[in-house]
């Protein structure tokens, strides 16, 4: 009975989300970002730090679709392999937030008590400090290896989504079939994972979509202060942050212009994913 | 209303040392410590490096380096800088202002354009405010703060020029409130845009919850204006999660801060921690990271009173 209907909540879920314009033109920009990113290379033979002494400061043309940069670097391989560098950290470093958020958020909420307060504690104190800093810092030290990077977005990050579910598990926790379950002595961890983490999860897919938004704004504004991807590796953060010098800026748009443009299309269409999970799942939140 | 303080203060402590310590313990993982440095110029007797470490304190143990070290820092002796040869605090403390300025600038010029869009976006829903809410909220969430700040730069300052780009007054002469204010508007801009739409949907939201309420609808049946409906019933109880909200926000503003200084050359504490951190100046970057620490602190003990004061459960308890 439950599993039959909650397989018509997420095919009707489904429906509603095919239904939003925006968040299919979102998802659909997203996939064919993500497959040129990874095709465009390996048939073009893209190099992002291969360096043309022949052209530098060149505007978009024919051997340069768009253009070069000081050094002689294609800008077009660099804004498609820097487009795979910001992406894979947007990805990686929320599976990491959900790694360490999930099972937190889980835990506090199901054993409440010690568990709880030192968890959503912990919590409050992660999101009061600004992150930015405090990768800043880490990076100071540790140096700004890509790995670094995503693990350190990852971890700062999880406080939002252990609360998310932690709130979840919470009104969960009383209902019947909870009760039910224990009852005829279920042990905890099949509670937990067969019968709260399903009823509990839906929320999670809008977050992630938000999450994976925020820690490409934090990996790119990271790399553009200079402290996240190190040149010559490409990332829009990096790409963009040549555009601090005012030849740049003012005389060469190709340089700065396309890895922004990219960043912000990509970051919009992922929220309007996320709006669409959400308004698909609760068409009655639609307007909160 | 004291027991409540009191708990709060308490609650806040923990947090203070959790980040003092994360960053005590960065520091001491920094390479390059003053014995490192020494012993790198030549080879020294072990004897001489113990007489070292006894000298700069490396042979007490960890717990109590941390707290001679915290209250050092407390006392504003963070140490010199190696960038610039001056005491850290020195470095610093002339910071504080440019930053206090744009921050405080960008939070209130925000909060006086959100709290009366979001109203109206709750009181009149499919009207041209709600529209603007959801635009402000989305903006916000997505637009990275650098790269608006560039297409702000090189559209107001270049191609237009009459907004100017770099730092906090003009280097020829004037340097009064009005100087200053052309230099707020482009980085205030790039702030407010970002704190714009987490206010415009916490006001909204807030005032949506309250207006279902049964003493709203008590209040109207009682045959009230709407006016003093709004004012006296709605807002006087949606303010209470939107003081809540911005001490919520004021990571996002201290971050938001470090880059839109960086980009519009602003002498405040974000463009003096990224210069450190780029000559790996640890003193600077370790005195830094504490003061905004304990600015996050005090922040949130100061709006947990405000809170306090607006919430009569909490003032009467």
């Amino acid at each position: 009975m439950k599993t039959q209907t909650g397989q018509k909540k997420k095919s009707e879920a489904f429906r509603n989300f095919r239904k939003h314009k925006m968040a299919m033109i979102g998802l659909t920009i997203i996939v064919l970002e993500i497959l040129c990113v990874l095709i465009l290379p390996v048939i073009f033979h893209l190099d992002p730090v291969a360096i043309d002494r022949t052209a530098f400061n060149q505007a978009p043309g024919d051997v340069h679709l768009l253009g070069t940069d000081e050094v002689g670097r294609d800008m077009f391989a660099r804004v498609v392999c820097g487009g795979q560098v910001s992406i894979l950290i947007g990805f990686a470093a929320t599976a990491i937030s959900v790694l360490v958020g999930l099972p937190l958020g889980l835990v506090a909420g199901y054993y409440r008590g010690k568990a709880e307060s030192l968890i959503m504690r912990t919590a409050d104190i992660f999101m009061s400090f600004p992150a930015m800093v405090l990768i800043l810092v880490v990076v100071a030290v540790f140096g700004s290896e890509i790995p670094i990077i995503i693990l350190l977005i990852g971890i700062l990050n999880w406080p939002a989504i252990a609360k998310l579910i932690y709130g979840n598990v919470l009104s969960l926790r009383g209902r019947e079939f909870v009760e039910a379950e224990r009852a005829i002595g279920s042990s905890d961890l099949k509670i937990i994972f067969k019968t709260i983490l399903p009823n509990a999860i839906a929320p999670l897919w809008v977050a992630l979509a938000f999450r994976i938004s925020s820690a490409m704004i934090t990996e790119s504004a990271l790399s553009f202060l200079g402290a996240g991807v190190q040149p010559p590796q490409a990332s829009w953060g990096n790409i963009i942050q040549a555009a601090t010098s005012l030849a740049v800026l003012t005389k060469r748009w190709w340089i700065w212009i396309p890895a922004g443009v990219c960043l912000v299309v990509t970051i919009v269409c992922i929220n309007f994913v996320g709006e669409g999970i959400r308004d698909a799942l609760d068409p009655k939140m639609k307007r909160l | 209303m004291a027991r409540y303080i009191a708990k709060r203060l308490l609650q806040a402590i923990p947090a203070f040392l959790i980040i003092t310590v994360i960053v005590f313990l960065l520091s001491n993982a920094a390479p390059g410590s003053p014995i490192d440095i020494i012993k790198s110029a030549g080879d020294i007797t072990p004897e001489a490096e113990h007489a070292l470490m006894v000298q700069y304190g490396l042979d007490k143990p960890v717990v109590v380096r941390y707290f001679i070290w915290l209250g050092n820092m407390l006392t504003g002796d963070m140490g010199i800088s190696s960038r610039t040869q001056q005491p850290v605090w020195s470095l610093i403390s002339e910071r504080i202002g440019p930053t206090l300025v744009l921050s405080l600038y960008s939070l209130v010029v925000s909060l006086l354009i959100a709290i009366p869009v979001g109203i109206m976006a709750a009181l009149k829903p499919y009207s041209i405010w709600d529209n603007i809410s959801s635009v402000a909220s989305f903006v916000g969430a997505a637009a990275p703060n650098f790269f608006v700040a560039l297409v702000l730069v090189y559209v107001f300052s270049i191609k237009l020029g009459i907004l100017p780009s770099m730092g906090m007054y003009a280097a020829s002469g004037g340097g009064g409130l009005g100087d200053l204010a052309r230099h707020l508007v482009l980085p205030g801009f790039v702030m407010i845009i970002q704190l714009l739409g987490t206010f415009v949907k916490q006001t909204r939201g807030s005032m949506l919850e309250v207006m279902n309420e049964e003493y709203v609808k008590t209040a109207r049946a009682k045959g009230l204006s709407e006016l003093r409906v709004t004012v006296k019933h709605i807002l006087r109880n949606a303010w209470i999660p939107i003081v809540s909200c911005i001490a919520t926000t004021v990571p996002l503003l201290v971050g938001g801060a470090t880059v839109t200084e960086q980009v519009f050359g602003w002498p405040g504490m974000g463009t003096l921690l990224i210069q450190s951190i780029s000559q790996r100046d640890y003193n600077t970057i370790m005195g830094i990271t504490v003061l905004i620490s304990i600015a996050v602190l005090v922040v949130n003990l100061l709006l947990d009173l405000v809170y306090a004061f607006l919430d009569p459960k909490i003032r009467f308890d």
